[in-house]
């Protein structure tokens, strides 16, 4: 799954740790999540979507759709 | 409480926990063979004060991996997982070893424990490092 966390956060001048402290999560979390390395959970996702005032397929988007 | 306070908090208590976990076995068992080794009523109640402080230790851990984050908990499940097999092929392979007299000498629990503890602390490291 890939995602525009690192355009989002990057328009917002937030670093990756604002964006950890804003979920909740760790910096490592947000750097595997940016990478695609690893995908969140639902609710997870959620925050995101909330924090970026997003729908989470605008945030979030399956690899063969990109 | 942010995250990261409450984290070093569990892992202060952890920490404190498994200490007076090893201090206690340390008492069980130079204590018992050493110090008090007459006295069965001493032995049973330092052997009971150890597995207490075993539970709280257990319970302390859970709180831990509870307050993680999600891919923390992943990291950690994945070396449970390792470590738990090891710890069963490696423990079951270690005392076939002793009855069928591959080795030497007895088995002993303790290879065991250690088998288990590097397992998971490779595994954790390993794991850390792929979602770099």
């Amino acid at each position: 799954m890939k995602n525009r966390l690192k355009v989002l956060r990057a328009e917002r001048n937030w670093t990756q740790a604002d964006l950890a402290t804003a979920v909740d999560v760790s910096r490592q979390t947000i750097n595997a999540i940016e990478k695609g390395k690893f995908d969140p959970s639902l609710p997870l996702a959620f925050k995101f979507s909330r924090l970026f005032e997003l729908p989470i397929e605008a945030i979030f988007f399956d690899d063969d759709d990109s | 409480m942010s995250r990261q306070s409450t984290l070093k908090h569990l892992t202060t208590r952890l920490a404190v926990w498994t200490a007076a976990w090893v201090l206690s076995t340390a008492v069980v068992s130079f204590g018992s063979t050493l110090l008090w080794p007459e006295q069965e009523l001493l032995k049973v109640g330092v052997l009971l004060l150890n597995l207490a402080l075993g539970v709280g230790m257990i319970e302390s851990n859970r709180r831990y991996i509870l307050a993680l984050d999600e891919l923390q908990q992943k990291i950690h499940l994945q070396a449970a997982a390792i470590s738990l097999g090891a710890a069963v092929i490696g423990g079951i392979a270690y005392s076939l070893a002793d009855i069928t007299n591959v080795i030497p000498v007895d088995a002993e629990i303790s290879f065991l424990i250690m088998l288990i503890g590097i397992t998971y602390l490779i595994s954790l490291l390993v794991g850390m490092r792929s979602y770099r």
